[in-house]
């Protein structure tokens, strides 16, 4: 499994049936909305060639930073 | 100490007719199972599941959708290694997550988890035994806008690397005889006589394919798997 970082803006280029993120509706996004992670098996799929690619330990080692990993949101802190 | 027993308790198991074949297997990246239905407005209920993890901030199910507190009617998380006790009722809440310990469940084995929310107090077993109490200052009773998910929040908030296995909601606090049953030393059992409201096994219902994960309670409300999770032949023994 191979993990890709990409923005927000490059969403609409991704054909969600070479990833195995169900949807865009299902995306995971940083904390500050501006980037998301898809991942696929196999060959690169065209539309993410020459982005990094991340093993699933690398990009956990990512995501558990406060980049991507969400703090507590306390009474009405909307 | 007492010797008596129960005449209405019952030991569970189904006749023999229950097996567990299949867990779901969660990267902890964006998968999840999202069960399609809120909490409902019940004063009192009680989550059950099985998780394998090493994971210090997660979900095993909750219905905490964007992460913040006022949204959730509570469920079994954590963060930064302890539980995070949550209780909304859409436009305040009462939550604590600093002060207890959820490092029982982080050992990469399978553990039991079981809350009991009565109104303002709320128990948490693990492994069958009472791990810690909290009382909150908002009841139970106000129905969840957002929907319920195992393995992250449904808008993919905390996504959990895991394995799960053998969710249930019941409409009512369970007693600690019950939790023990259900924990029934390791090895998940049949829950049909707790009459369930939800029961999502996880893969034994559909042969370990496909995205859907069917209920197997009273309510009807079918999971669905998010992002390519994985079924798992790892269960709990």
């Amino acid at each position: 499994m191979s993990y890709v970082i990409i923005d927000k803006s490059e969403i609409s280029s991704v054909d969600f049936s070479e990833v195995l993120e169900t949807s865009s509706d299902t995306l995971r996004f940083s904390v500050d909305g501006e980037k998301t992670i898809v991942q696929f098996k196999g060959t690169t799929p065209s539309f993410l060639d020459g982005k990094t690619q991340y093993s699933h330990s690398e990009i956990l080692e990512i995501t558990s930073g406060e980049e991507w990993n969400k703090q507590p949101n306390n009474n009405n802190d909307i | 100490m007492s010797n008596i027993i129960n005449p209405y308790r019952f030991a569970g198991g189904g006749g023999g007719g229950f097996s567990n074949d299949y867990s779901v297997d969660f990267d902890g990246v964006d998968q999840y199972c999202d069960l399609g239905f809120g909490t409902p407005a019940v004063t009192a209920f009680t989550w059950s599941g099985w998780i394998k993890t090493t994971d210090t901030t997660g979900v095993l199910v909750v219905d905490n959708g964007t992460g913040y507190n006022k949204d959730t009617r509570g469920g079994i998380n954590w963060y930064n290694s302890n539980w995070y006790f949550t209780m909304g009722d859409g436009s305040n809440s009462s939550y604590d997550y600093t002060s207890f310990s959820a490092s029982a469940i982080l050992d990469g084995e399978w553990h039991h988890v079981a809350l009991v929310i009565d109104e303002y107090d709320w128990i948490l077993y693990v492994d069958g035994g009472e791990d810690c109490t909290w009382t909150a200052t908002i009841s139970a009773g106000t129905a969840s806008a957002k929907e319920i998910a195992i393995a992250a929040t449904s808008e993919v908030v905390w996504p959990t690397d895991s394995k799960i296995d053998e969710v249930a909601f019941f409409t009512s606090a369970l007693d600690s005889l019950d939790i023990e049953d259900i924990y029934n030393s390791g090895t998940p059992t049949d829950l049909t006589d707790y009459s369930p409201y939800g029961w999502w096994r996880m893969g034994d219902i559909n042969g370990g394919s496909g995205t859907t994960i069917a209920d197997q309670g009273s309510a009807g409300n079918d999971g669905t798997l998010i992002n390519s999770p994985t079924y798992s032949s790892d269960v709990p023994t």
